[in-house]
């Protein structure tokens, strides 16, 4: 798979096992100027990693194959430099954001989040 | 009743948890729509998309209702969606209490979130029981019990296998698939347990290879 980006435009890739979900969130990331990635698992992702160097990573935690908390490590021990991770998660905030944070995620937020909510965040970090 | 209890408030967990999912994407959407940051022409696709997601929570909603209904009954316990990562878990450790002799040691890989799957809630934990004694009668001293849980495609698998001494792949065929009676009752159980399996949409392998040891799994179809 080869992935083409814009140069010089911020890239976001959505990491989520929901395929309407990761169309309707990268389609909102667009038209805030973002452009975006999509894996439907954590091992899709690592695929498209080995291609491209995004700017966030917005995992979802329940994935099938390799959830997000494994990608999340992944990221920690495999990645070639490190990239900010947010987590956007249907669980209690509470249940995973201890162990989120420890696996190297920059955020949490529990679905459903607002839009300039994720807006906001990705502004500080990008 | 409280197995039955327990499965209600399971699903009902897992029911908020997918909801919440439901609701970001539809949230999302009328967030796109509103803002007016999408050209005319993609309206139409984000509309049916909110479509296509209200209609899987609709049918999400009324699957659950049916399971949740006050009128479930034990009698209905024979298919039902349920938690297997809590049975696992406690058929390992009931294991563990009793197979102290021959110091085995039991490896669980899965992953941090299992699916609901279609099983008994009772005979689901009955079988695992069943196939971790007969992995832990055959293995050799001081070796591991390998557990792998892997789910794709609408499919939780549970893969058990063990270093062991093995038995001739034909007789463990007949026994476990076919119509002899089996030698010990954790195999008549792992006979009967191939059939629920299969009356609960899933499917069940066996192998065995003299010198190496067993390897049975059990592919159950995910819930929710």
């Amino acid at each position: 798979m080869s992935t083409k980006l814009e140069p010089g435009k911020r890239t976001v890739l959505i990491v989520d096992d929901d395929a309407i979900y990761r169309k309707v969130l990268a389609k909102c990331l667009e038209a805030a100027g973002y452009q975006a990635l999509e894996a439907e698992h954590g091992e899709s992702a690592i695929e498209i990693l080995r291609q491209t160097f995004p700017d966030v990573i917005l995992v979802d935690m329940l994935m099938p194959v390799m959830d997000g908390m494994q990608l999340l490590l992944w990221l920690k021990e495999k990645a070639q430099q490190p990239i900010t991770t947010i987590v956007l998660t249907c669980l209690d905030r509470t249940e995973v954001a201890g162990e989120a944070f420890l696996a190297g995620a920059a955020d949490v937020l529990t679905k459903p989040f607002s839009l300039p909510a994720l807006l906001k965040r990705l502004s500080t970090i990008v | 009743m409280a197995t039955l209890h327990e499965m209600k408030h399971q699903l009902t967990g897992r029911l908020c948890t997918q909801l919440r999912n439901d609701l970001a994407t539809i949230d999302l959407s009328w967030s796109l729509l509103g803002a007016g940051a999408v050209p005319q022409g993609s309206h139409k696709e984000i509309a049916e998309l909110i479509q296509t997601k209200v209609r899987q929570t609709v049918r999400m909603l009324s699957d659950c209702q049916q399971y949740l209904s006050v009128e479930t009954d034990v009698d209905d316990l024979e298919r039902l969606p349920v938690d297997p990562k809590g049975l696992l878990t406690a058929a390992i450790e009931e294991l563990k209490a009793d197979r102290t002799q021959k110091s085995l040691s039991f490896r669980l890989m899965e992953p941090r979130f299992v699916c609901h799957v279609f099983a008994s809630v009772t005979r689901l934990k009955e079988l695992f029981k069943a196939i971790l004694a007969v992995l832990c009668q055959d293995a050799t001293e001081a070796s591991t019990i390998l557990i792998r849980v892997t789910q794709n495609d609408g499919v939780v698998a549970f893969d058990f296998s063990n270093l062991g001494f093995g038995i001739p792949n034909e007789v463990l065929q007949q026994y476990v698939l076919g119509e002899q009676t089996a030698a010990s009752p954790e195999l008549q159980t792992i006979q009967a347990g191939a059939k629920w399996v299969q009356a609960w949409g899933g499917m069940f392998e066996a192998y065995s290879n003299v010198g190496l040891g067993m390897h049975f799994t059990i592919h159950l179809v995910i819930f929710l």
